[in-house]
């Protein structure tokens, strides 16, 4: 099964390849566009010392760590974004249901979106100047716990994407709540997850556990503590909720599928 | 047992209702009210491993849906499909496996890449043995004469040659069972015409099961003995394609074009057998009854008199067909 | 005219088609404006003022700027670019109107829908949970004058990034590029009051601040009196502009059109 997500996948990027001046302007396209969220915290703090006692460098470990893992999510997990959309309402989906492959599996390997390394790149450069600036007493368990955030991140982000794609079997069209679980995701985690609301810190550690792809793991890193009192351990849970989460997103996405099949155009 | 057993097969769409007037658009957009449509209404037909059938119709009669649900795409609102022993959507991976589709507007093939690379693909999707997979890949080849273009991107292939690769990739793993929606949509004479020979040899050849919905009634002569009608869900005729066009489709109409130098009493010569006449310019429509006279008596009837410079002859279109039927006001299958 | 206004009223109509898709797109203004507000919150802690912009202001600007995203404020159409890739452009510029005209009409026909039930719904949430600001007539007025010419302003930028799709094969990423420097620069993303002084005078000179910064800051009572009627010439001294811009890509691309056939 590997052995052909990978041929297809390999397909999809000689596909790519074809177009290479397109490439490489969405590749810098994506540096661009993706990079001016930091560009918009580095702006507001040079009117603002600090925000909720948080640094502009601890900001942006927090940034890149979120940054990084949704640049991988989006790239692996392609075929749920805009690509399905088109799909769905080209009725080309059923395409996908005359094949003998799971269709969830057939999504994923239909795409696969490596200019989004543009996005990785720049969250890449944020964490270099983070890091530098920010004196982490580095143990070989806190970089395990960085590799394993990252880890969680992605499938985290990946879940949301599934979530999302699996509306479109109801809706077609719906690119603006994707949007705002991903990219609103993406932008809440950029900031310390202790300046929202109580409902808000709920939702987003129990229901869409976007804050599990930076901040217990940077409160770890920083040696800092939550005003709130969440357990800065609760960092080390962060791959079993990715995978709990994911896990959802997989039966819900078999439930939209016989929901399409039941109801379909 | 039938290879395909469909019995008394519905499919219900709900679709939102409209709201017209002023208020119409804010109203639609706060209360949504639905209306039901029944795309397929309790259709039962049964066919048997080997035959080629047509399942004909106007557009939006249902022909699809029936296509998409035999196929496990979709899953009947009621009623019971069993196709090969199975129920196509409960083992829908078992199913396909087993089937070829064909969608003339939509390509299966991989958009950016040489044909020859989604053949190699679909090898690896079915799991197809490498040497059966070559002489699958060469006997098509051959007969479609894919060669030229095995090696181009599919976006730049033509109509008529991406068709063929369609065909050729929905056969690679030696389907039991092939499903063809307009395959000869949008084609000229002579790729029609490849295409319906290679089916025509499948058919004979490997005993594939050959089920294909066209508006062109001339798939259906040339290939099909057995056709199945339907329109606005219902099937109002299921049997041999003689009989139909004997009942329903007698009209045919020779469209000749002819050289200068008419004769002044051009408009009130009828030859026997002819129903009615039109005429533009220098272009006659013949309509006749196909008991009555023929298209070769006729047209040497026509050329005695005129000098005919082009010729087609035209055959009677499914619509007219199904409004006959209708106008006629009793069905038996 | 009466055409225009028909082409405008379908646009409206068809807009509503989505309901679902339609609430959730207030959803997600009204979930961003909340997480810009919180971000605010902590940012200011204490209170004060900060480049002449205090906590209650920079919310009420989260909030303006959230409900005016779909009038044109922080988002590109790129529905003529569809129609480039599909050919039917051919068939749009053939039709006996103006087909400035005739998207202008369209995309005014949907932005007007946006503010009045998306823009309005958005801000409601903003006032009811953040306290947003609820402006006098006296500001209120001026502001809608603006927004209007906002919409047209945008309209025509937009218009004039899509048209150069036509002699370019993909446009899509630098539409995205195009975006996010017009929201960034038009004061979308984070208030111009802001900006180090260097990215400020580049952001006067360009003509996104009169999208988004000029009817906001009208909104917030920052532009007053007098300082009003300038900001609506400078508006329409960009909308002169972009339109002649816009008239002249569409008789070049007409040309290209006649002579390539598409």
């Amino acid at each position: 099964m590997f052995s052909l997500y990978l041929r297809l996948i390999w397909a999809r990027i000689r596909g790519q390849m074809q177009y290479k001046a397109a490439f490489w302007v969405d590749l810098i396209g994506f540096l661009v566009t993706s990079g001016i969220d930091f560009v918009v915290i580095a702006i507001l703090f040079t009117r603002f010392d600090s925000l909720a006692g948080w640094s502009i460098y601890e900001i942006g470990l927090l940034y890149a760590l979120t940054q990084i893992s949704f640049s991988f999510a989006e790239m692996i997990m392609r075929g749920f974004d805009a690509p399905f959309e088109t799909m769905m309402q080209r009725g080309s989906f059923d395409g996908v249901l005359i094949r003998p492959l799971d269709s969830f599996f057939q999504v994923l390997s239909s795409e696969f979106q490596l200019r989004r390394l543009g996005r990785t790149a720049q969250a890449s450069a944020v964490l270099i100047f983070a890091l530098s600036n920010l004196a982490i007493d580095w143990t070989f368990a806190k970089i395990v716990l960085f590799v394993l955030t990252l880890i969680a991140g992605t499938i985290i982000y990946s879940a949301i994407i599934v979530i999302g794609a699996t509306i479109c079997f109801w809706t077609i069209k719906t690119p603006e709540v994707i949007n705002a679980f991903t990219h609103g995701g993406n932008q809440l985690a950029s900031y310390p997850l202790s300046i929202y609301n109580e409902w808000i810190r709920r939702i987003f550690l129990m229901v869409i556990p976007i804050a599990f792809t930076n901040y217990p793991t940077a409160l770890v890193l920083l040696n800092r503590s939550d005003p709130h009192g969440l357990a800065a351990q609760i960092a080390w849970a962060s791959p079993l909720v990715a995978l709990v989460f994911f896990g959802v997103a997989r039966l819900f996405w078999q439930y939209g599928v016989n929901s399409y099949q039941s109801t379909g155009s | 047992m039938a290879l395909i057993e469909v019995e008394n097969v519905a499919k219900t769409f709900r679709v939102a209702k409209r709201y017209e007037g002023r208020f119409g658009a804010i109203r639609s957009l706060l209360a949504r009210e639905y209306r039901e449509v029944h795309a397929v209404d309790k259709v039962s037909f049964q066919l048997e491993a080997g035959e080629m059938v047509g399942y004909i119709g106007p557009n939006g009669a249902g022909k699809s849906t029936t296509i998409k649900m035999l196929t496990g795409i979709l899953v009947p609102s009621s009623g019971r499909i069993m196709v090969a022993g199975r129920v196509p959507y409960q083992e829908r991976v078992a199913h396909v496996r087993k089937i070829g589709v064909v969608f003339g507007q939509r390509s299966q093939l991989w958009w950016d890449l040489p044909t020859i690379e989604s053949f190699e693909l679909l090898r690896h999707i079915y799991k197809i043995p490498f040497e059966r997979w070559r002489e699958n890949l060469d006997t098509f080849s051959d007969i479609l004469e894919l060669g030229p273009f095995l090696h181009t991107p599919v976006r730049q292939l033509s109509l008529g040659q991406r068709m063929r690769a369609d065909l050729a990739a929905a056969l690679l793993h030696d389907p039991n069972i092939l499903f063809l929606d307009e395959p000869t949509i949008g084609l000229d004479v002579v790729a029609k015409d490849r295409i319906r020979q290679f089916l025509q040899r499948i058919n004979k050849e490997r005993g594939t099961t050959v089920i294909l919905t066209t508006h062109d009634l001339e798939d259906i002569e040339r290939l099909c003995q057995r056709v199945i009608l339907i329109d606005h869900g219902t099937l109002i005729y299921d049997g041999a394609l003689e009989e139909l066009r004997n009942r329903f489709g007698r009209e045919r109409t020779v469209v000749i074009d002819i050289e200068n130098g008419l004769p002044d009493n051009a408009h009130d010569w009828r030859p026997i057998g002819v129903n009615s006449v039109r005429r533009e310019g220098r272009r006659f429509w013949f309509s006749f009854d196909r008991h009555a006279t023929t298209a070769a008596a006729l047209i040497g009837e026509i050329a005695q008199r005129y000098q005919i410079r082009d010729l087609t002859v035209e055959e009677p279109k499914i619509e007219t067909i199904v409004r006959q039927i209708y106008e006629s006001g009793s069905v038996t299958v | 005219m009466r055409l225009y206004f028909e082409i405008g009223l379908r646009a409206f109509r068809r807009a509503t088609i989505y309901r679902s898709a339609y609430i959730a797109g207030i959803l997600t203004n009204a979930f961003f404006g909340t997480l810009i507000c919180f971000m605010y919150q902590a940012l200011y802690g204490s209170g004060g003022n900060v480049a002449g912009m205090s906590l209650h202001d920079a919310i009420t600007y989260v909030w303006l700027t959230q409900s005016l995203i779909s009038v044109g404020g922080g988002w590109m159409s790129t529905d003529i670019i569809q129609t480039i890739r599909t050919g039917e452009i051919a068939n749009d510029m053939a039709r006996p109107w103006s087909f400035f005209g005739y998207w202008l009409s369209r995309s005014f026909g949907e932005r007007l829908l946006n503010l009045i039930l998306r823009g309005t719904l958005t801000y409601l949430i903003g006032v009811l949970y953040f306290r947003a600001a609820i402006p006098s007539l006296e500001q209120f007025t001026p502001f809608l004058i603006a927004v209007l010419l906002s919409m047209v302003l945008s309209f025509s930028f937009g218009f004039i990034i899509n048209m150069i799709a036509f002699w370019t094969i993909d446009a899509t990423s630098m539409v995205w590029l195009v975006n996010t420097i017009m929201m960034f620069f038009s004061g979308f993303l984070l208030p111009l009051a802001f900006f180090p002084a260097p990215l400020a005078a580049i952001a006067r000179l360009l003509p996104f601040q009169a999208i988004t910064s000029l009817p906001v800051l009208i909104f917030l009572g920052k532009i007053e009196d007098i300082a009003i009627l300038n900001s609506f010439l400078l508006q329409l001294f960009w909308i002169v502009l972009l339109v002649s811009v816009s008239l002249m890509i569409q008789r070049a691309a007409m040309r290209k059109l006649v002579i390539q056939g598409g």
